[in-house]
Parts: structure tokens; C-alpha cells; sequence
């Protein structure tokens, strides 16, 4: 079967690296030749390591089509970490740029009809969580993103984003469906390269985390000369108000489009986004559902809420809910329906009837675009430092609470060297006695308050 | 602190690596701590310390420790 090709009816050019360009055309014929060594094998399951090369783009690509599992990993992982998960999911296959598709277990998988893709929830914590996706979930995102972002054949990616993330992976999607090119890259923004791409290759759209905005504003984008950069798209955890009004304002006054958006990896990519004419004007707020999504507020007893400004948690609906999670083998076989995807997130409906983030149940902050588990990482920091630590934080700022001395330079150093998190990200603090709820749990919105006031 | 003392200690704080390390021979992307994000910071503590606002190509341009002196020294930081 060739899935895709239905999605692939377009003349000109897909997919372009610094030495190769790809047309439309022409992809079948590669991804017949990546599949090569699978011939006449049933569904295999294939991880692969996902850098923003040609090569890796268009053996995750053949997959699809061909009705094959994608597992993607980081890249960048250590080797260690990455062959854990080779080995604890018995994938078929280990494919990275450099030894190729490597066989790697002749296990006999009971894979779910519609599973297509495997995505890690989260960062470098090391747990083996994987959401799982179905090439419709792939394709119902990828047409709502076409939809909003009025992506035409004439736009031009670029992947500034890792591919096997799933805010980088459906800017892919999205313009390879819509029939424009995407520039594939591993240059990050503070690279010069990376401009001369965005200038030569006259880049119209341009995605970007938090972390890439702060970057972005020190580069000082609005100086640069780029006339065919038309829309800016930001996911991947809250931009702060002031990058959020100064990106808003630019935007404005150089008639580009800024969409905030709001996603997670669980509904394959893209939930909700802001019309660019509000950006700026109400800061927090994601706007409205996607199209063909629908989202809604629950309240503590699973009642919906219809009042503005009452907060519940938000869940959403639409063909992107992935199929479920897995996280061993034997959960790759069958997927119970879900009905509607609890965010996690706690949202109100203002008097605009747009949709405003207002905090967070789960335990979770994101730190440059990559989400941690805090109590995760707690666990890891109470091992590898200190028994008396404690995490918390908010979106690009984790805090870490001491009960005593401890040496604020220790910590940072095993949060760079265990997570890759910047000690920008991380702040140190100390206090007599942690504040407890009634249960005896740590009260850890207290916590939260109080350093937000000390450091006021 | 002489300027070139400042320089180094900035490198070694943004980098999160020993001073020792901050070397003219050093270069952007060639080890894990010097990434994009601890470039960041990097130039935000070169302008806040010597009070400049560096341009775009020399934020981008600036690929070593080197090429950092020889930046710098435009914008009349002498070393």
C-alpha cells in the first residue's frame, strides 16, 4: 500500500537539503528504495533516529506509506539510552543516518491496525512513555494546521525545530501535504547558517518555542531583512507576555501573521490557536479549538462548565486524539477508544469566548520546548544531589527548593549534565520548613507562590 | 578585572565549564555546553557587561573565543 500518496498529488519541489532537492514526483521512487531490506516482510516495527536530515525524513516517510511502525528517537541521545529503548519496545529495526536500517530482532509483533507512529512524551527524563499515532491522526492535524495557517503550495518551511518532536514534526506534515517545500536543516537560530537558509531559500514560515523566542529577540529579528517571512508560529509551552507583545507588536507593523498556539504530543500536534489580529491583545489566551476540533471545560466532578471566566480543566476532542500510550510491547496490539483527551491544564472561557490557560494539574513544566516531569526529576535530584530537594516551577524556570544548606553550584551542575538544562533555567532557593497540605503532601502551589513573592 | 579576566569569566559562566577551558581555540558547537541556549546567555552577559548591543551578524558571527576578542574590540572593549 502507498498511504501517502493520496496526500502527495503535487507538482515542484518537497523536501530540500544543503546538497539535494526532492520533488513531489519523486518521492515514491525513494521510498521504495529506503524499504529495500524489508521486502516482502510483514509490518515491522522501525525506530528511527530522527535529525533533520534528508536521509532520516525519508525513511520515517516511507514508513508511513508503506503501513510500517515509526518509533522516532532523539538523535541526540546518548547511545545508551537510545538502544534501551530499541530493546525494551524489540523493534524490527534501528535506522540512523550513519549505519542505516540495521536489523535488530526478528520479533513477531501484534501491531494495531491503525498505529503509524510513536512519539516520547517527554525529555531526558528516561521514562519509556510513548504516545501512539495513526496516519489518520497524522493526517486530520496536518489538514486543520493547512486550514489555519492558509498553508498554499507557494509557502516554504524551514525544520527549525527537532523532526522528532511533534511541534517540528507537523510543520513537516502540514506543508508536505499542503504541496509547499520544507528546508531540511539541524542548524538551530543562533547559527548563522541557519540565516543565510532563511534568506536564500526565501523561508515564509518560520516556527519557534519560547526559548527560540527569547533567542529570536536578541538576534534582534525585527532588523533583519526578511521579505518573505509572512507567519510566525509559537508552541511548545506559554511564550512570556512581554516576548508574546513584543513579537505581536513587530508583527503587526510589518504585516507578518503571529499565531500562539496551544498542542500537546497526545493530540498529535495542534489543539487550539489565536487569531493572528489578537496576538498581543489578550496575553495567555489560545483562542479556539482547531478546525474539526472541539474543546471543552470540565469541572472537579466532570460537569461542563458553559459560564465564562469559571476555571475547569480543559479537554478536547478531534480525528488528532492519538490512539493511547504505550509503554511496553504488549501495548502496541489494541487501543481502547478515547473519547476526549484530558490536557492536564486548567483554562477559563473570557467574555470573547476564547479560551485562556490558567495553570496546570499535572506535575509538568516545559524547559525549552522539551516537557520534564517534576516529580521526576525531584526523584532524580533527591538520588544524584540531594535527599531534601524538591522541584517545582513554571514554563522555562524550574525552581528548586532546599530544606538547608546545599550548594547551589552542585545542583545546577547536575541538572546541565543530566538533563541538559541551563542553569539560565534553574534557580536555587532555601527555606526552614516546607509548606504542607492536610494530607501531608507538599503543598506545592504555596511553595510556588511564595518564591514568586520573594523574588517580586 | 581586566577586560580579558571578564571575558573569560563570563565564557566560563555561561558555558558552565572551568576557566581554565575558555581558551582563544575554543569554538561554538564543538562541545555539548556551548549550545545554542548558553550562546544566549552568553551574549546577553557580554552586553550587559561591557554595556554594548551587538549587532545581529556579530551575534551569529561570534564562533570562538577568538573571534569574540575580535568582535568585542569593535565595539572599543580593548584587551
Amino acid at each position: 500500500m502507498n498511504y501517502l500518496a493520496p496526500y502527495l498529488h503535487h507538482s515542484g519541489i518537497a523536501l530540500i537539503d544543503n546538497e539535494q532537492q526532492l520533488t513531489f514526483s519523486e518521492l515514491a521512487e525513494y521510498f521504495a528504495h529506503c524499504l529495500l531490506p524489508l521486502q516482502g516482510k510483514p509490518r515491522q516495527l522501525i525506530a528511527i533516529e530522527m535529525d533533520n536530515s534528508l536521509a532520516a525524513t525519508l525513511m520515517y516517510l516511507a514508513c508511513l506509506d508503506a503501513g510500517h511502525v515509526a518509533l522516532l528517537l532523539d538523535a541526540k541521545q546518548a547511545h545508551g539510552q537510545k538502544a534501551a529503548t530499541v530493546g525494551h519496545f524489540q523493534a524490527n529495526y534501528w535506522y540512523s543516518s550513519a549505519t542505516e536500517l540495521a536489523l535488530q530482532s526478528e520479533f513477531s509483533h501484534t501491531l494495531a491496525d491503525e498505529l503509524a507512529l510513536m512519539l516520547a512524551t517527554s525529555g531526558s527524563t528516561g521514562t519509556v512513555k510513548y504516545v501512539c499515532l495513526s496516519l489518520q491522526n497524522i493526517i486530520s492535524n496536518a489538514q486543520s494546521i493547512i486550514e489555519y495557517l492558509e498553508i498554499s503550495p507557494a509557502d516554504r518551511a524551514i525544520t527549525s525545530l527537532p523532526l522528532h518532536y511533534s511541534y517540528g514534526l507537523s510543520v513537516l506534515h502540514s506543508h508536505l501535504f499542503a504541496g509547499a517545500k520544507t528546508v531540511l536543516t539541524s542548524e538551530s537560530v543562533m547559527n548563522k547558517g541557519f540565516w543565510a537558509l532563511m534568506k536564500e531559500q526565501h523561508i515564509s514560515h518560520l516556527a519557534a518555542v519560547p526559548a527560540q523566542y527569547q533567542m529570536l529577540a536578541r538576534l534582534r529579528l525585527e532588523q533583519m531583512d526578511l521579505p518573505h517571512l509572512t507567519t510566525l508560529t509559537q508552541a511548545g509551552g506559554r511564550l512570556s507576555d512581554s516576548l508574546a507583545s513584543h513579537f505581536a507588536t513587530w508583527a503587526k507593523q510589518s504585516q507578518k501573521r503571529f499565531f500562539i498556539m496551544y498542542g500537546q504530543t497526545e493530540a498529535t500536534a495542534r489543539i487550539a490557536y489565536l487569531h493572528p489580529t489578537k496576538a498581543g491583545t489578550k496575553l495567555g489566551c489560545i483562542g479556539q479549538a482547531i478546525p474539526g476540533g472541539k474543546l471543552s471545560l470540565l469541572n472537579e466532578s466532570g460537569e461542563l462548565i458553559t459560564a465564562t471566566k469559571q476555571q475547569g480543566e480543559l479537554v478536547y476532542q478531534g480525528d488528532n486524539v492519538m490512539l493511547g500510550y504505550a509503554s511496553c510491547v504488549s501495548q502496541l496490539s489494541d487501543f481502547p477508544a478515547i473519547k476526549q483527551l484530558h490536557t492536564g491544564d486548567l483554562a477559563y472561557l473570557d467574555d470573547d469566548g476564547d479560551f485562556v490557560i490558567s495553570g496546570r494539574i499535572k506535575r509538568i513544566i516545559k524547559l525549552q520546548g522539551v516537557r520534564f516531569s517534576l516529580d521526576e526529576l525531584e526523584q532524580r535530584l533527591q538520588q544524584g544531589c540531594y535527599p531534601t530537594l524538591v522541584a517545582l516551577g513554571e514554563d522555562e524556570n524550574l525552581l528548586v527548593v532546599s530544606v538547608g544548606d546545599v550548594s547551589q553550584q552542585e545542583i545546577k551542575q547536575f541538572l546541565r549534565l543530566t538533563f541538559a538544562i541551563h542553569p539560565s533555567l534553574v534557580q536555587v532557593t532555601q527555606i526552614s520548613d516546607l509548606p504542607l497540605l492536610s494530607n501531608g503532601k507538599i503543598d506545592y502551589q504555596t511553595l510556588l507562590l511564595n518564591s514568586k513573592v520573594n523574588r517580586a | 578585572m581586566t577586560n580579558n579576566e571578564k571575558l573569560i569569566h563570563l565564557f566560563s559562566e555561561a558555558l558552565t565549564i572551568a576557566p581554565e577551558l575558555v581558551v582563544d581555540s575554543l569554538q561554538y558547537n564543538t562541545i555539548p555546553q556551548w549550545d545554542s541556549t548558553a550562546h544566549m546567555v552568553l551574549i546577553a552577559q557580554l552586553e550587559a557587561e561591557f554595556e554594548i548591543m551587538l549587532d545581529t551578524d556579530d551575534i551569529i558571527d561570534m564562533s570562538s573565543v577568538a573571534k569574540a576578542r575580535e568582535i568585542l574590540a569593535r565595539y572599543d572593549i580593548d584587551f
